[in-house]
This record gives C-alpha cells, sequence and structure tokens, in this order.
C-alpha cells in the first residue's frame, strides 16, 4: 500500500450563507520515497490540502489513508499523536518559537513524544549538523538569517524522522541563493529515501521534485514526472 | 516533562518581569498582608497570654466597682467616696478562711507624692501585704519585700517599683535610704525587678507599703481591688461560687464588684484572637481572589497573544493536554512566585512593624504553607479556564493568525 492514499476528499467551509466549497474531490497516491511538488493559483486550495494531508484539519468527506490508516474521523488527541510521529512541518514563515534557540526549537518535537533531556539535545544537535547549522545552536531565530531560520525549521520537521515532510511554500520567503540551499537540503534528504511533499508557486523550484501535482480552483488537473537531465 | 514544562514557564515568565510582577501582585499583596497581620496579631496575642499566665493560672482578681478609680488624682485620693457597702482590708483578709484560698492580697491604693531630697514624684502607692509579690508574681532586684511583721507593726516601710527607683534614685540602690510619702518618712526595703508593660501600663511605676500604714497615709479605708491565689487551678468554678456568695452578703449586688479569674480572662482572649484570625482570613481571601482574577486576565491576554505559538506547538505534535500543562504550569508558577515574594513581603513588613511597635510578632510556618497553599489554588482555579481555551484552538485557525 502507498504511503498516502486519497480518495475523493471534499473540504467545505460554512460562510454566513453559503457552503464555501474549496477541495471538490481530491485524489492522489503517493508512494514512499517520492518527491511531490503541488502547483497551483492563490486561492486554488494548496494549504487547504496540505493541512488535511499533515492531519492539522480533517476533511469535510472523502478518504485519506496515511500508512494504511484512515484519517478520517479521528479525535484531536489521535490528529495530535499522528502529527506527532509520522509529519514534518516546513512553514513559508519559518515559524519558530522566539523564545527559543536553535536547538530548543528542534528539540521541541522530541519533548512532545516524550523523549529524555539527554537525548532531544543529542538528535536536535545531529538534525541541525544535517542542515549545515551545527555552529548555531544557541541564537535565536532573531538571530539568524532568512535562510538558517528556515534551515532550523527542516531540522525540527526532520528531528522526529518521520515519514513524510509537507512544505508550504519553503522558498518563498528567501532569496534565490538562501532558496537553492534548502532546495538542496530537500534533494538530499529525498536521496536517503525520504518523502517529500513541497507546495511552491514557482516551477524552477517544482523541478527539483520527481512529480508535479497542478491544481486549479480545488481540483487536480494534472499529474506529471519531471524528467531531469 | 513537568520539569522542562516548568522550566519553559519560569523563561517565559522572566522574559516579562514587569509584566510578571504586576500580574502577581494581586497575589502578592494578599499574601503579604495575611502573613505580616497574623503574626502580628498572634504575636500580640502571645506577649498579652504570656503575661497573664505569667500572673498564674489560679489568680482571681476581685474589684470594687462602685468607687472612684483606684489611682486617680491626690485631691480624690484623700477624700474618699465611701458609698455603703465598701470592702475594708479586714473584710477582704477574711476571705483567706474561704477553703480553697491560698493566699489574699488586699489593695489600699492611692496616688501619693515621693520625695527623697529635692527629686519629688507623683505615682501610685499600693498599700498591701507580704502575700502580694507573690501572688503578682514579682522578682525582687534588691533587699526584700513587705513582712508580715511590717504589716502587724505599722512598720513605715517602702518597697519600690523599678522604675520608681530610678526616678527617686537613680543608679543608686535605694535600699535602707530614707524617702519621704506625703511628706511622711519611710525606709526603703527592697526594689522590684522590671516587669514590663501590659495593656499599655507600666507594671513598674509604684510604691509599695503596709495596707495598715496605707489606710492613714492615704486617709481611706475602702479597697480597690483584692488579688486571691487559689491552691489549685481545679475546682475554680465552685470557688467563685464560694467568694461571690460571700461578696454578694457584703456588697448587696453583683453591680458592685467584679470577679474575674485568669482562666476566664484567658478564654475571652482567644476567643477574640480566634475571631480576629478568621476576619483576616475572609480579607485575605478575598484579597487572593482577587489577585486570582488578576491571573486570569493576564493570561486570556496571554493566550491570545501567543495563538501562533501554540498553532506552531500543535503543528509539531503538542497534544490538548500538553498545551493545557503548558498554560497551567505558568499560571500556578504566576501565583506560586507571588505567594513565595507575599510571604516574604509580608514577614518584612511584620518584622518592620513589630520593632515600630515594639511588640513581638511570631511568623507562623502553618500561616506561610496555608498562604503558599492557597495562592497555587487560585493559579490553578484561575488559569484552568484560559489554558482550556489555549489548548482548545484549533490548529489551522491558530496558525493563520500572523
Ligand atoms: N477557515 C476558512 N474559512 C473560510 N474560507 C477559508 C478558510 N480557510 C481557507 N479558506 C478559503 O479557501 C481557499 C483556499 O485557501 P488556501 O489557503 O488553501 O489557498 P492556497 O492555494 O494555499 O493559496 P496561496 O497560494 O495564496 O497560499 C481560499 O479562497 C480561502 O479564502
Ligand atoms: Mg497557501
Amino acid at each position: 500500500m502507498a504511503l498516502i492514499e486519497m480518495e475523493q476528499i471534499r473540504k467545505s467551509y460554512k460562510m454566513a450563507d453559503e457552503n464555501l466549497e474549496v477541495l471538490k474531490g481530491i485524489s492522489l497516491t503517493i508512494e514512499q520515497g517520492d518527491y511531490v511538488a503541488i502547483m497551483g493559483p492563490s486561492g486554488s486550495g494548496k494549504s487547504t490540502l496540505m493541512h488535511i494531508l499533515g492531519c492539522l484539519d480533517v476533511p469535510s468527506s472523502g478518504h485519506y489513508f496515511l500508512s494504511g490508516q484512515d484519517i478520517a474521523g479521528l479525535s484531536e488527541s489521535k490528529l495530535a499523536s499522528i502529527r506527532r510521529k509520522q509529519i514534518g512541518f516546513v512553514f513559508q514563515s519559518f515559524n519558530l518559537l522566539a523564545a527559543l534557540n536553535a536547538l530548543e526549537n528542534v528539540a521541541l518535537p522530541l519533548l512532545y513524544q516524550g523523549v529524555s533531556p539527554g537525548e532531544q539535545r543529542e538528535r536536535a544537535t545531529e538534525a541541525l549538523n544535517q542542515v549545515g547549522l551545527g555552529e548555531r545552536l544557541h541564537h535565536r531565530p532573531s538571530q539568524l538569517s532568512g535562510g538558517q531560520q528556515q534551515r532550523v525549521a527542516i531540522a525540527r520537521a526532520i528531528v522526529t524522522k518521520p515519514p513524510v515532510i509537507l512544505a508550504d511554500e519553503p522558498t518563498g520567503n528567501l532569496d534565490s541563493h538562501a532558496g537553492q540551499e534548502v532546495l538542496g537540503i530537500f534533494s538530499r534528504l529525498h536521496e536517503a529515501g525520504q518523502t517529500v511533499i513541497m507546495i511552491t508557486h514557482d516551477t524552477q523550484v517544482a523541478h527539483h521534485a520527481n512529480r508535479i501535482i497542478q491544481i486549479l480552483d480545488g481540483n487536480i488537473v494534472s499529474s506529471q514526472e519531471v524528467t531531469h537531465v | 516533562m513537568f520539569s522542562q514544562t516548568l522550566k519553559v514557564s519560569m523563561k517565559a515568565i522572566w522574559a516579562q518581569k514587569l509584566r510578571s510582577l504586576l500580574t502577581m501582585l494581586g497575589v502578592i499583596i494578599g499574601v503579604a498582608a495575611v502573613i505580616a497581620l497574623i503574626s502580628l496579631a498572634r504575636g500580640a496575642t502571645a506577649s498579652i497570654s504570656s503575661k497573664i499566665e505569667g500572673l498564674g493560672s489560679n489568680l482571681i482578681t476581685i474589684s470594687t466597682t462602685s468607687q472612684a478609680p483606684a489611682l486617680s488624682t491626690s485631691a480624690t485620693a484623700t477624700t474618699p467616696l465611701l458609698p455603703p457597702g465598701q470592702l475594708t482590708a479586714e473584710e477582704a483578709l477574711s476571705l483567706s478562711n474561704v477553703p480553697g484560698v491560698a493566699n489574699v492580697a488586699p489593695i489600699v491604693a492611692g496616688s501619693a507624692t515621693f520625695a527623697v531630697g529635692d527629686t519629688t514624684s507623683s505615682a501610685g502607692l499600693v498599700g498591701t501585704n507580704a502575700t502580694y509579690q507573690q501572688i503578682m508574681n514579682y522578682q525582687l532586684a534588691e533587699g526584700r519585700f513587705l513582712s508580715p511583721l511590717d504589716i502587724s507593726s505599722d512598720a513605715n516601710v517602702a518597697v519600690l517599683g523599678s522604675q520608681e527607683a530610678t526616678t527617686l534614685f537613680g543608679a543608686a540602690n535605694p535600699v535602707n535610704n530614707i524617702m519621704t510619702i506625703n511628706g511622711i518618712p519611710f525606709k526603703v526595703v527592697g526594689v522590684l525587678a522590671a516587669k514590663g508593660s501590659s495593656f499599655g501600663q507600666s507594671e513598674d511605676d509604684f510604691v509599695a507599703i503596709p495596707w495598715t500604714v496605707a489606710e492613714s497615709v492615704l486617709g481611706q479605708t475602702n479597697i480597690s481591688n483584692i488579688y486571691l491565689s487559689a491552691k489549685t487551678n481545679a475546682n475554680m468554678t465552685s470557688l467563685t461560687n464560694r467568694l461571690n456568695l460571700k461578696l454578694l452578703t457584703w456588697l448587696g449586688s453583683a453591680n458592685n464588684y467584679s470577679l474575674t479569674t485568669q482562666s476566664q480572662i484567658l478564654s475571652t482572649l482567644s476567643s477574640i484572637t480566634t475571631t480576629m484570625q478568621d476576619v483576616l482570613g475572609g480579607i485575605a481571601g478575598i484579597s487572593l481572589i482577587v489577585g486570582g482574577i488578576g491571573i486570569m486576565n493576564i493570561m486570556l491576554v496571554s493566550v491570545t497573544e501567543r495563538t501562533r505559538e501554540i498553532g506552531i506547538r500543535k503543528a509539531i505534535g503538542a497534544s490538548h493536554s500538553a498545551i493545557l500543562l503548558q498554560f497551567l504550569v505558568e499560571s500556578l508558577t504566576l501565583a506560586g512566585l507571588g505567594g513565595i515574594i507575599g510571604i516574604a513581603l509580608g514577614t518584612a513588613i511584620s518584622d518592620i512593624l513589630g520593632h515600630a511597635l515594639g511588640t513581638t510578632t511570631t511568623f507562623s510556618v502553618g500561616t506561610a504553607l496555608l498562604a503558599f497553599g492557597f495562592s497555587l489554588a487560585v493559579g490553578l482555579v484561575f488559569g484552568l479556564w484560559p489554558a482550556s481555551r489555549a489548548a482548545g484552538l484549533h490548529p489551522v485557525d491558530a496558525l493563520r493568525i500572523e
């Protein structure tokens, strides 16, 4: 069975007078180890889809199997447990906690897993080394560049070794150099067997992936393999 | 996980020192007030009751109420009012025949002028007998107290209270010196050790002479007080009944005298103290609840401000209970710190006030623990709503907040 399987996922929001349907029957399959880019115009429902993929939200209807488990109808505490073990998030705006230094930010998911403080520090240091920030362990987010902050966020996403990394426009706030660094890390993770799903507006960025899924107005309009030269 | 959460919340509190302090202020003031007030009250109670207990729990005081105050101006003292039914010293002394009575000290009291050379002073003159020293628990600093022979022979001898000794003789030893009382020469035979003051009145500012002599010096035969000691403090009720019977036949009505035992005074005092502590506890409770509302207010603001942080924490796997714990620990830490600061502040205030008022203060570990426990309870109760609001936030909604 594939790592991710979605069948006819719909998501609608109840507005004042009408039901706003944002996802209109998404079906997709993503295999273990795949590197997928999701593209589409603003407001097409990419982030909404990613929130469902990451178990931050539940679909209005349809089925979503993650590692064979049906997510629909799970309680919030079950969803939190899945996020804790199976998902690593990277956001456009980094979303690091300003009061914590790099090491503490990266260790946070391990804290929620109940890992001992000593092991937290060890594994967080290792993850920061992996993204090339072994020298910046005790810097606060405000003392780091945007590119470095995003690498801390990636370290935080991989520190629990989750089956899936979900990245919502990870290069959106970065200049091209910092963006290349981030994409380089994703490529290396992918080569090591990590499943990565990345939302982007940028066709060049999308071409780092294996496959590009195009979304328009809540529907998947195409899904193409990328041919690397 | 709990100790790390505690560390995180200490960090959050430290990051906003001023705001945290203002948040804790209600609890700090409430706890400080209760600690200071209760330790002052306890100190005062302890010193008063130790004074009273120092007199012996088998002391009985009889005061006649239908006469001029014992220590009034010399004019009224030398021309006493003598309404019918006054007690004389002879009658008082006959009370020693009542079964259960150990000693009786009649008091013929008035105000007199004392002089040694050019030094004069006006103070209380106490005419009594040899048992007075023991009944009233005075120690001797110099010489001896009045003897039974002094009484029976109408000897012109005087024993000085420590304050009066200093006033008249300065640093010199007064024993065997001559002084005059209302112009009549007396030989000083002893000086009492200082006892301090009770109810704001000095207990060392008087001169004691035989009551037989005092009657002629003061020109009065009525007595103001009788101090009795019981043989034992068991069966006090039947003893006071027997005494009341005698006094009623002498004085006609219970309105003309009062009879109090030490245990009565102590139990009145302890019921006053209990009421006072209950009232103080109530006030402290109210102020702590106000303090708790202050904490809740700031915690609610904090939850709103940190919505995005909560969203991030949820996205990386924090469960409902982890967020709940985080905010509860934070409000508990605020309230607990407030409690500790309040206890320290209250102890300092009661020390300073105690020094200023010259009273002893008693720091009670029990009260401190109770106040600390109550602040923690306040932190828990008033932290619960903000914490459950934080924990109940939807992760996506929380993440969308900028
Ligand atoms: N909580 C909500 N209530 C109502 N409508 C919502 C809510 N969340 C999202 N939407 C709507 O869903 C649509 C899709 O939003 P989404 O954030 O998924 O778009 P997107 O493809 O990620 O766009 P962008 O590229 O700009 O990030 C938008 O029209 C948005 O207004
Ligand atoms: Mg989006």
